[in-house]
């Protein structure tokens, strides 16, 4: 069986984001993938506060039901190639810190959306500007995937993952 | 309810039955035990006093009777008879008594209060009756007492049993009540009423639940004449009109045979095209018959959008349909749910004829998908919306929107398509901005494999 490929996705939790996620599967070869959905996040000084945060807690709270939703349906979409998954965040955009990320997550290809603009946050943005100066072109594969908004403006809800401007129609 | 009276009522006469009952077992068993365990204390007493008599031992006697306590007003009666059986001497003996106590053997009785105890003894050829009488203070006082307190006790514990039982009944029959009061306000009129359900597991809930179920089934048979009623209505009537207008044109004056023969190929289109049109809705009306969750086969979503699909096009010509299948997923066995294909084609085949009739362009976008155990289902257009604050009331029967005045409708296909996703435990879920359009999302939970 061919070794699961590891891949970084930015997100920012919003369904529409999701879509680089589909772009990527779709144009992606027929391997099995393990996708890492990554946001940037920037925590607290304060040690009181850090005692009480917890990644699982934060990441329960970011993800919307329709978000899950999403996901679900990307996962019956890409069965066969997507082995799974799961969302983490990124704390920090120091160059050591991510290079270990990399490393450490044994991250073997990144996409990097230009075209797209995050919402809520923009320390994903920052995060993936540093995940860019890092990578290392030895181990890890850099994919661009042109992906760009729709949708903007509107609450963010499943169907979002539809009907996307120049779909494809397949009935 | 004449029939729950009375096994209420019989159930109360059981319990009151039996408590009496017990009442009298207990009093007759302690009345009991207090005669006999009186009559062997007199008999020990009688016995010391036929020694004390008869052997005339008066040391081994006193020393006894230190040990044994004297009764209440306790009497030691000697008679002595002559070979006869007459009275020789009496010491003390009511001798009104006498026919009770002239027996062979031991004799135990009781006047009034007084318990006796005698025995006839033989000695020396003489003939003798020794006995002893006793005042009983258990009989006389805690007998009494006891017969007071199982009195009192039963008067309560009847009323108690009573009270209780009717309280009970009260609150057996008060949801049952309640239920008969919410069945009676429904009627063919307001089907759409649903008796209030709550979370609990209890019969009545049960009761409620399937009630709710058996409404849910008659009102979407309802609702499917009504809704082939209204579309037939609507849909008939345009071939019909210009049927009669071609036909009325080309008999208006002497024509040539061309004429005529257009004429006729337009009558005839007209007419394949009502045909068409009335296989398309008697499709959709059949559902009415087999309307019952008994008969739920597993069926694919897919295959039914694109039914629809096709039906929404025989129906009315000018509606397009735009299907977004990019997320269907890999393993098809996920778009397979339990229920109803004609069901469920009715209910997809209205809300996208609605998508396409509120929408100036006639299209609407169809979208379907599979999340963990259940599918997606959405039906979009670039319509007219629905008002904020009209969402609320979009599944009531007959209801329509205030902007709807132009299109033509009776307000039963959501409705309906609302009770078909209900039957097969799904949600349906409305967003829209007015003016911007509308999205329908529907979940229905997929067939469960294992």
């Amino acid at each position: 069986m061919a070794k699961t490929k590891r891949v970084l996705i930015p997100t920012d939790f919003t369904v529409g984001s999701l879509q680089i996620v589909f772009d990527y599967l779709a144009q992606s070869a027929d391997e099995p993938v393990d996708v890492v959905l990554v946001c940037g996040q920037s925590i607290s000084d304060s040690i009181s506060e850090l005692l009480g945060f917890s990644k699982d807690d934060y990441l329960a709270k970011v993800q919307s039901s329709d978000f899950l939703k999403a996901c679900q349906l990307l996962r019956a979409r890409f069965e066969h190639k997507l082995v799974d998954l799961y969302a983490d965040v990124i704390y920090g955009s120091q160059d050591r810190y991510i290079r270990n990320y990399l490393k450490g997550g044994r991250i073997d290809e990144v996409v990097m959306p230009y075209a797209y603009t995050f919402s809520k946050t923009d320390k994903t943005q920052e995060v993936m500007r540093a995940v860019y100066r890092n990578i290392r072109i030895e181990t890890q594969k850099l994919v661009h995937i042109d992906t760009v908004n729709t949708h903007e403006g509107e609450l963010d809800k499943v169907d979002h993952l539809f009907f996307r401007k120049g779909w494809n129609v397949t009935y | 309810m004449r029939n729950y009276n009375k096994t209420l009522y019989s159930l109360m006469a059981i319990l009151i039955v039996y408590t009496i009952s017990f009442a009298i077992f207990i009093f007759y068993s302690v009345t009991n035990f207090a005669f006999s365990d009186f009559y062997k204390r007199l008999d020990l007493r009688r016995n010391l006093a036929a020694e004390r008599f008869l052997n005339g031992d008066q040391a081994i006697n006193d020393r006894s009777l230190n040990y044994v306590e004297s009764l209440d007003n306790q009497q030691d009666y000697f008679i002595a008879l002559d070979a006869q059986g007459r009275v020789v001497k009496n010491d003390g003996f009511d001798m009104n008594l006498w026919k009770q106590v002239d027996q062979e053997g031991p004799v135990n009785f009781k006047d009034k209060n007084t318990f006796f105890s005698t025995k006839k003894y033989q000695k020396e050829g003489s003939t003798y009756i020794i006995g002893v009488s006793a005042e009983n203070y258990f009989y006389t006082h805690h007998l009494i007492y006891l017969r007071n307190l199982l009195f009192i006790s039963l008067v309560l514990g009847v009323l108690f049993v009573v009270v209780v039982s009717l309280l009970v009944k009260r609150s057996f029959l008060k949801p049952i009540n309640a239920i008969i009061q919410e069945v009676e306000n429904i009627g063919s009129e307001n089907l759409h009423l649903r008796l209030s359900e709550t979370k609990d597991n209890g019969v009545l809930n049960k009761l409620s639940r399937t009630f709710n179920r058996m409404l849910r089934r008659i009102e979407t048979s309802f609702e499917t004449q009504k809704n082939f009623i209204s579309n037939a209505s609507h849909e008939l009537n345009t071939p019909l009109t210009s049927i009669i207008g071609i036909a009325d044109l080309a008999l208006s004056k002497e024509r040539t045979i061309e004429e005529y023969q257009k004429a006729m190929t337009k009558i005839i289109d007209a007419a394949e095209n009502l045909e068409k049109k009335t296989s398309a809705l008697l499709l959709l009306a059949r559902t009415g018959y087999e309307n019952n969750s008994l008969n739920f086969k597993p069926v694919r979503i897919d295959q039914i959008i694109m039914d629809a699909d096709l039906t929404v096009k025989a129906i009315n010509e000018h509606f397009r349909v735009k299907t977004d299948f990019t997320m269907l997923p890999d393993d098809s066995i996920r778009l397979k749910v339990n229920g109803s294909a004609a069901l469920l084609q009715l209910a997809i085949t209205n809300l996208i004829s609605n998508a396409c009739k509120y929408s100036p362009n006639h299209m609407a976008y169809v979208a379907l998908g599979a999340v963990e155990g259940s599918v997606l289902i959405f039906i979009k257009d670039e319509g007219i919306g629905i008002p904020a604050q009209e969402l609320d009331h979009i599944y009531d029967p007959y209801f329509r929107g205030s902007n709807t005045t132009n299109y033509s409708g009776y307000g039963i296909g959501l409705p309906l398509a609302r009770n078909i996703v209900l039957m097969h435990d799904g949600q349906i879920t409305v967003t829209s901005e007015l003016g911007s359009g509308t999205t329908v999302r529907i979940e229905i939970p997929t067939l469960k494999m294992f």
